[in-house]
């Protein structure tokens, strides 16, 4: 009797597993097509030809070396000056939207949110801000606020804030809920909780957090530059409407050294940090 | 012995003094620049804000009802066109991504190849894809095509970077048992490679389809590429119209936001198996 039994459930067990097995297999070709037939759609949709990309190199490569090189380093202080206003724009973002988006995850976190409608508000705002392209709020700002550093910086702490609100709603919520229970059982206040708790415990990630988000806004400020009109994106984006390229070739020198800079000097001081 | 506190009167202890010295500098610099930028830097150009358009276009952003249907289709159309600009370029890179990846990877290639690939990788991923696109603009002239390759090249980059780094990660024994058994490079790459590093290409293809996204709407206001949702958007904003605007941000809205919620779905699924 045992025996049927297990003989059952294992004749069970490999037909499941079997099953479980050929369904995935099938997901994943199913899948797989999926993508190839949607791939060479959107291709058709944009007349996209791979090929010209070979065919017309050469012809691309002397247009290149005209329009490009040598590259022109007469505005050199313009240029310093654009590098300096696109790094000390991105740290001040970072910092503001750090500090708006912990403030907003304190609200939104389970862990420490304590009005459901505000929890909610907060989440819509989050939500909204991260799932708009930070260019596309340069854009619709740009008619209210003019071109200028300012909305540059707006700009790129809206980002920031649109980044982090999630990440650091997750991090409170994994901060260790033991050590609000005891300050709540000695009779702490709200704030005290936070202050003491919650504050100490997320802080070197939090900042680890922000120098990340000073990478990417090294990373985005070009584009968003551009489009707001600060920095070295705006002067890129004047030498290209201009046909000015050789400029624009130095000024792109110059955003790839601030780039790799930026990178290796956050991941040290992170990896110092953790 | 005497016990020192640290600034958020708890024990100091000897391990996390070093970090907490740092933390405190890096706050300083922080907000010193932020002073610096916020109050001295700035220029503000109040004389230029425009509160009549603020208002207009607090008012009129969600009027969809003053969309006239024509628009709203030729909207959903450049949405789409969008989105197909951010999907092929994302497949690509991933296709091409994941070949360079492995030639990349420490443990699955070797020497010279993995430092070429590498440091091209770097690079290209240093400049910005817009003008990665401005560069390829400049040769071929100003077509989607053209658009698709710059946004390729950087996605590239992307994705032999952190394939490679994700390749790496793979246990050493798995690879080698594999080679003790006679495998050749093709079955490593298929019995061991894939299987193993699955989830983190799948979590870094969908933080890159995101990225490209993003890239696609603002691709038509900065490299000037037509048919595409920024480019509206953009005319909509010189021209007044803020019903328009706000209807086509209300669009990338839900499409982003569809796509977050099914790579989140998507996310939890593969974690749970």
């Amino acid at each position: 009797m045992e025996l049927t039994m297990m003989r059952l459930l294992l004749f069970d067990n490999t037909d499941n597993s079997e099953k479980i097995l050929y369904k995935k297999r099938w997901n994943s070709i199913a899948l797989f097509s999926a993508v190839i037939i949607v791939t060479f759609l959107a291709a058709d949709l944009l007349d996209f030809e791979f090929f010209v990309v070979f065919q017309r190199f050469d012809n691309a490569a002397v247009r290149f070396v005209k329009l490009y090189l040598p590259p022109n380093f007469k505005e050199l202080n313009k240029m310093l000056d654009a590098i300096w206003v696109t790094i000390i724009l991105s740290i001040a973002s970072a910092l503001m939207g750090v500090i708006i988006a912990y403030f907003s995850a304190i609200v939104t976190s389970r862990a420490t949110g304590k009005s459901l409608l505000l929890r909610i508000v907060f989440r819509v705002i989050a939500t909204f801000v991260r799932n708009v392209p930070a260019s596309i709020w340069a854009v619709i700002l740009l008619m209210a606020f003019w071109f200028g550093e300012f909305l540059a910086l707006l700009v790129m702490t809206m980002a920031t804030y649109g980044f982090l609100a999630r990440v650091f709603s997750d991090m409170i919520d994994e901060t260790n809920s033991k050590s609000i229970e005891a300050l709540e059982s000695t009779g702490a206040s709200y704030w005290q909780i936070i202050a003491q708790s919650v504050f100490p415990e997320t802080l070197p990630s939090a900042i680890s957090w922000a120098l990340y988000s000073f990478e990417l806004n090294i990373r985005s400020a070009t584009i968003i530059g551009m489009l707001a009109g600060a920095g070295i994106g705006f002067l890129t984006g004047y030498y290209k409407h201009f046909r000015r390229f050789d400029e624009m070739f130095a000024a792109t020198f110059f955003i790839v050294i601030t780039t790799l800079a930026a990178d290796q000097i956050s991941a040290n001081i992170r990896k110092r940090l953790l | 012995m005497e016990i020192k506190y640290n600034i958020f009167g708890r024990p100091k202890l000897k391990i996390a003094d070093k970090a907490e010295k740092l933390i405190i500098v890096i706050i300083i610099t922080f907000i010193l620049i932020t002073i610096y930028t916020v109050f001295f830097r700035i220029e503000y150009r109040w004389a230029f804000f425009n509160s009549d358009v603020a208002l207009r276009m607090a008012t009129n952003f969600l009027r969809f009802d003053k969309v006239e249907n024509a628009k709203k289709i030729e909207m959903i159309i450049s949405l789409l066109n969008t989105l197909a600009l951010g999907f092929i370029s994302t497949v690509m890179g991933f296709v091409f991504g994941f070949i360079l990846g492995l030639l990349a990877a420490r443990n699955l290639s070797s020497g010279i190849l993995t430092k070429i690939i590498r440091s091209f990788a770097t690079f290209v991923r240093a400049v910005p894809t817009i003008i990665w696109v401005l560069i390829f603009v400049a040769g071929y002239g100003l077509t989607s095509t053209t658009a698709i390759v710059g946004m390729f090249f950087h996605t590239l980059a992307f994705f032999v970077k952190s394939f490679a780094e994700a390749f790496e990660e793979i246990d050493k024994g798995t690879i080698d048992a594999l080679k003790a058994t006679g495998s050749n490079w093709f079955q490593i790459v298929f019995g061991a490679v894939i299987p193993s590093s699955l989830t983190k290409m799948m979590s870094w293809l969908a933080i890159r389809s995101e990225i490209n996204f993003g890239v696609a709407v603002v691709i038509g206001p900065a490299a000037g590429v037509p048919g595409t949702i920024g480019t509206i958007i953009n005319n909509a904003s010189r021209a007044g119209e803020y019903h328009v605007q706000g209807f086509g941000v209300v669009l990338i809205f839900i499409a982003a936001f569809i796509m977050e919620a099914s790579i989140n779905h998507l996310r939890q699924k593969s974690i749970i198996r």
